[in-house]
């Protein structure tokens, strides 16, 4: 029995369930410095000097950096440091440098910035009518998406409907804060991150430093999640390389988790006034958005205004769609992307339109997204995505039964006079961000199976995936397979781990190098046993000749290769028992799946979830322990959306939430069960037809439990956070 | 009475894991940072505010939170940390059971989560659904959303009950 | 910006309770370190920067739990699970262990004391309602002597009460009457780790089952508990039934805190739901006691 779609447990997990794990504060090398970083304390200012004479005489303290200029795409001038205006509070300014932690906070605290106070602007609303919010700048970014013609067929539909949503902004909470450790030797660069990309990494720091170092390499560290926020250039990952050039000595950067509030790009925070026309019997025939996406400080997370526009029409045939993007700046932390980027917006706002038509003409939400579901696939939405396999109305009827029977579970407790609710969630989500993945498959010569990825999970466990993968191919035990990444100098080129892309791309590229061995061994082995290659077929860890029945293990071939030291090598074939595969797709994958949820809501505003069900199809499921832990967590962290987390400022830009008392990240009293269910219809155009998990959930669960409280209280919900307040029974 | 001045350094001890140790601590310095800086880097910091329960160790046979205690104010304690949890190459039949139940993903509350549920177990050795969620409860986690970690401790707490 | 780390300071362990005040008057701006589990947070992030910090856990005098002279008497660092454990306070004042079951977390109340808690007059502790509603002493001592203040002048305002800067909270002391039905709701806020309110309400019944006595506290309404002597005075003579209505016209009296965790108008209303709650919870335990 092969081991995809089989619950294999985590090859990961035995040194991370012991306290071995090595995550990058774990690191030290002799006459490591630590830094701590000096952040703006204000929202918006001109800044006019940074004093740090006293910090100087911090005993400990061994430098500081003040003023550094770095020239990055999508950010701001002042960058990584704030040299002449202050953007947002938490922005860096400068940076001590001193033998411990705890003496570079007393350097940092001792540093005195003179700067002089300029209006904050924190809501982007306000700030489409500001100037000179951001360096002179208010807009950031614009761009229309136009199909068809929206605004006729909204005007000759029978029924119009025009309402403003918000998703509110969060912060992606992993639970290990970022962190970078940077050694310079005087030649060669390393750098041991906390990230989601060290390829990525390397390349954005050989931008800043490469004229500087001869060699850079990245080592991504165990990371402690990400969700998204550790992928993209932060200013402190140019800071802490430039103190280590500057000082000539391993330097640490290790964020507070108030300093990851502040610092750490943020995420959603848009507004969608939206405007439609339907027929009587439900179907969506125009929509126009104007959506308005808070950028903060700099420009860099635009493209999940576009990411949302073009996933606006969802699942769902409407062809006259416009979304008017806006992106706006604000002085606050800068926005990127969070587990999901943009699709659980267009998905929040395209559900919320289709219970909203379900509504207005009294018809059951199920019935109403069937009429409007795209029935052949592959399909081109109107903005130019391909839609590219499944069932779409097979799996939503599924998920009408699943409706059908919470709502007779409510029916029954309503009639005891509880306020209960069941909401449904059906989402396409566009993933497989490329354009492709590496990974490169090796014998060695004990025989064992070591595979390189350039994907860089950080707890997703695709590690054990492309071991299940992999195991199959070659027909061996997966203990004699070993997986890893994160290391720019063990493979030549690679992306890393975000948009659900990792199993899909990086699994691939090592099922295609464990085919290309499989052919190397066999050209090898053949040599060996003085057989026609022809005439051998590879099986089961092995090659054989059907005709004479002789076998030769594939450890056997790989003991041969190193058997002797010295002499000659006398075949053909070359010794080399290793493939790299790099693998893209021309197209992304499109998952999709639905959530029905039952929720109650108390007298005093809080909502609890008593039943929820989520049916995904992503192709084929290579591991479902590892699938459904990737569901059941996305759920939680888009009840968290829905209910508990939001990043709020004052009105001079103070951020309100700074810690995990302030923010509401969920608790195991949260929690609550899932049953997840999967079907492998929608397979990929990929010799590995699988399409990636990894958001789904967080996509799926925002507005099945909103529309669940909406049935429960008999209210309209146009927001993200729901506020207990609003909930309570007047 | 003990007095300790600042930037000075006191002799403490410590047994960790069933080994005595000496160091030199100031008066300032945060337990958590002393553990990690004797070896102990299971012990992880989530945050600083004494909320996400990352450092959760067993002190003098309580669990406790390592970024919330003085170096000093521990000094003559005995401490079980994420490193003295399995005998040996055995695991603890908690750590088997997280590794099962898929109960950790980034991993990085994971050691905490673990020591807590080792407290919890041993003060409650067959917990319910919500005396788990209640044993937890201070520590977070950002990926699992805890369903599999309560029935890793379910699971764990059935195994320990024979043994 | 930012810090993990305290700053400098010295450490005193003293080991009696004179060494204590002898250091919280020669000593630069000390502070008291009890468990430590809100003190370490302020610490951590510098809001607090002490020259001195007194350690008082390891003075064994004050964790103890007596009953003398007909009251509980609490040492100040008695722990949360102590009390929450202490087979005396649980058959003696059931309330008080109620409230200290839900203190924060496990980690916090294997620390955290009671001596810390009352000190730091966080509006939203859990005992402080229970403490108000059953007119409990605070014992405190300094260089003037010991002084017993009824918890009524202790807590004064959020995080400001009657303790002298010289002075150390020695003990909490709680009468208590048997036979009585209580109950401790704790009103978190999903959004929220911290109460937003607490109420804490004790009953006693005559053989008619009419209420003899009632003793109601509420927390984080305003900076300082509150025993609602009003409500308190209605409900005598009354049974269950009287309590819906006399919750619902009662006049609280006080300017609702109002914050990012809620508006004041919120915190009224949740409140009231959950004075009703406990209130028809402590009838109930109260008539099962009588059975």
């Amino acid at each position: 029995m092969g081991y995809v779609g089989r619950p294999i447990r985590r090859k990961e997990d035995p040194k991370l369930i012991t306290g071995r794990g090595r995550y990058v504060d774990d690191l030290e090398l002799p006459g490591t410095l630590f830094m701590a970083i000096v952040r703006s304390p204000v929202a918006h200012g001109v800044l006019k000097k940074v004093d740090y004479s006293d910090a100087l005489k911090v005993p400990g303290v061994v430098g500081v950096i003040a003023g550094l200029k770095v020239k990055v795409d999508n950010r701001p001038e002042n960058f990584p440091m704030a040299v002449n205006e202050l953007l947002y509070v938490g922005q860096p300014v400068a940076a001590v440098v001193a033998k411990d932690r705890y003496s570079a906070m007393d350097g940092a605290e001792a540093v005195q910035l003179d700067y002089e106070e300029l209006q904050a602007v924190i809501d982007p609303e306000k700030a489409l009518q500001s100037k000179g919010v951001v360096e002179g700048k208010a807009v950031a970014y614009e761009r229309e998406y136009v199909s068809g013609d929206p605004e006729g067929a909204i005007n000759s539909s029978p029924k119009k409907l025009e309402m403003k949503l918000r998703i509110g902004r969060v912060y992606a909470s992993p639970m290990e804060t970022r962190g970078v450790l940077s050694v310079y030797d005087g030649n060669s660069l390393t750098v041991y991150a906390s990230t989601q990309s060290p390829h990525f990494m390397r390349r954005f720091l050989l931008d800043a430093f490469g004229g500087r170092v001869n060699n850079l390499r990245v080592e991504q560290a165990d990371t402690g999640g990400a969700f998204g926020a550790k992928l993209f250039p932060y200013p402190e990952d140019y800071i802490t390389v430039e103190a280590s050039l500057r000082f000539k000595r391993p330097v640490k950067w290790i964020g507070t988790r108030r300093e990851d509030f502040v610092s750490t790009y943020l995420s959603r925070d848009q507004v969608h006034k939206v405007r439609f026309g339907f027929d009587q019997r439900g179907t969506l025939m125009g929509l126009t958005d104007e959506l308005i996406i808070n950028l903060g400080a700099a420009s860099h997370g635009y493209y999940l205004g576009d990411i949302t526009a073009t996933m606006l029409p969802g699942p769902y045939g409407v062809k006259n769609v416009r979304v008017n993007v806006v992106g706006v700046h604000t002085n606050t932390t800068p926005l990127d992307q969070y587990r999901g980027a943009g699709r659980p917006e267009a998905t929040f706002v395209i559900e919320r339109i289709m219970d909203y038509i379900a509504d207005e003409i009294g018809a059951d939400p199920v019935e109403v997204r069937k009429r409007n579901l795209v029935r052949e696939l592959p399909y081109t939405n109107p903005f130019g995505l391909t839609y590219d396999s499944g069932n779409y109305q097979h799996l939503l009827e599924r998920a009408g039964e699943a409706y059908a029977e919470l709502e007779r579970k409510a029916q029954a407790l309503r009639t005891q006079g509880r306020r209960v609710g069941v909401g449904l969630c059906f989402y396409l989500e566009q993933n497989n961000f490329g354009p492709w993945e590496s990974a490169s498959v090796r014998v060695r010569g004990d025989g064992k199976v070591s595979v390189i990825m350039g994907a860089a999970p950080h707890g997703q466990g695709t590690g054990t995936g492309v071991a299940q993968v992999v195991a199959d191919e070659l027909g061996i035990d997966i203990d004699d397979v070993e997986v890893s990444w994160g290391d720019t100098s063990q493979i030549g080129e690679a992306f890393g781990t975000y948009g659900s892309r990792s199993l899909t791309l990086a699994g691939n590229a090592a099922l295609l190098a464990a085919r290309r061995l499989k052919d190397k061994v066999r050209a090898l082995a053949s040599e060996i046993m003085g057989t026609d290659v022809e005439e051998l077929v590879y099986k089961q860890g092995g090659v054989e000749n059907p005709k004479d029945g002789r076998r030769m293990e594939l450890r056997d071939v790989a003991k041969f290769t190193v058997a002797s030291m010295g002499g000659t090598w006398n075949f053909k074939s070359d010794p080399s028992l290793e493939v790299t595969e790099y693998f893209g797709l021309n197209n992304y994958t499109f998952p999709y799946g639905a959530h029905v949820a039952l929720v109650e809501v108390e007298d005093d505003g809080s909502v609890k979830v008593l039943d929820y069900r989520a049916i995904d199809d992503v192709g084929v499921v290579v591991n479902p322990m590892l699938a459904q832990g990737q569901v059941m967590g996305g759920i939680i962290q888009g009840y968290g959306e829905v209910f508990t987390e939001e990043i709020k400022y004052d009105d001079q830009g103070n951020p309100l939430s700074t810690d995990f008392s302030s923010y509401g990240l969920p608790r195991a009293h949260h929690s609550f069960r899932v049953s997840w269910e999967f079907m492998e219809e929608g397979k990929s155009a990929a010799p590995l037809p699988a399409k990636g998990i990894g958001e789904g959930a967080s996509i799926g669960s925002l507005n099945a439990l909103v529309r669940a409280v909406e049935r429960a209280t008999k209210s309209r919900i146009t927001e993200v956070p729901v506020r207990a307040e609003g909930l309570v029974r007047v | 009475m003990k007095v300790i001045e600042q930037e000075q350094k006191a002799k403490v001890r410590y047994k960790i894991n069933g080994q005595q140790y000496e160091t030199e601590v100031e008066p300032r310095r945060l337990l958590v940072h002393v553990l990690r800086e004797l070896g102990f880097t299971g012990v992880h910091i989530g945050c600083d505010t004494s909320h996400c329960g990352a450092c959760t160790i067993i002190m003098d046979g309580k669990s406790v939170k390592s970024c919330t205690i003085l170096g000093v104010e521990a000094d003559g304690s005995e401490i079980l940390t994420i490193e003295g949890l399995a005998q040996g190459e055995k695991l603890h039949p908690i750590q088997e059971a997280f590794w099962e139940k898929h109960g950790l993903q980034c991993g990085y509350c994971t050691p905490g989560m673990i020591m807590q549920s080792y407290w919890l177990l041993k003060n409650n050795p067959n917990p319910s659904e919500e005396e788990i969620k209640e044993g937890i409860s201070g520590n977070l986690c950002r990926c699992t959303g805890y369903q599999n970690i309560i029935d890793a401790i379910k699971l764990a707490a059935e195994r320990m009950k024979g043994q | 910006m930012p810090s993990y780390t305290p700053v400098d300071f010295d450490y005193h362990s003293p080991t009696s309770i004179e060494e204590t005040i002898e250091l919280l008057s020669s000593k630069e701006e000390p502070v008291i370190l009890a468990g430590g589990q809100s003190l370490m947070t302020l610490l951590k992030l510098r809001i607090l920067r002490p020259k001195n910090v007194i350690d008082i856990g390891k003075i064994p005098s004050l964790r103890n739990v007596v009953e003398e002279e007909g009251e509980l008497r609490i040492g100040a660092t008695a722990t949360h699970v102590t009390i929450a454990s202490s087979p005396l306070i649980g058959s003696k004042c059931g309330l008080l262990s109620s409230s200290a079951k839900t203190v924060a977390d496990v980690q916090v109340r294997n620390r955290g004391t009671i001596g810390g808690s009352v000190s730091l007059a966080d509006p939203s502790a859990n005992y402080l309602p229970v403490l108000a509603a059953l007119d409990a002493t605070i014992v405190v001592q300094g260089p003037r002597g010991t002084r017993k203040i009824s918890s009524k002048d202790f807590f004064i305002d959020a995080y400001t009460t009657e303790l002298a800067k010289d002075e150390v909270v020695k003990e909490v002391r709680i009468k208590y009457n048997k036979n009585m039905g209580y109950s401790f709701k704790k009103v978190v806020r999903r959004e929220q780790e911290y109460a937003v309110v607490n109420v804490a309400a004790v009953v006693s019944l005559d053989e008619d089952g009419r209420i003899r006595e009632a003793k109601v506290g509420v927390g984080g309404l305003s900076g300082k508990p509150i025993k609602i002597r009003e409500l308190e005075e209605t409900l005598v003579g009354k049974t269950a039934e009287a309590i819906e209505s006399a919750v619902s016209s009662l006049d609280f009296k006080v300017r609702p805190i109002s914050d990012v965790r809620a508006t004041g108008d919120f915190r009224v209303y949740l409140a009231r739901i959950y004075l009703k709650r406990a209130l028809k919870e402590a009838y109930a335990n109260a008539r099962g006691a009588m059975v």
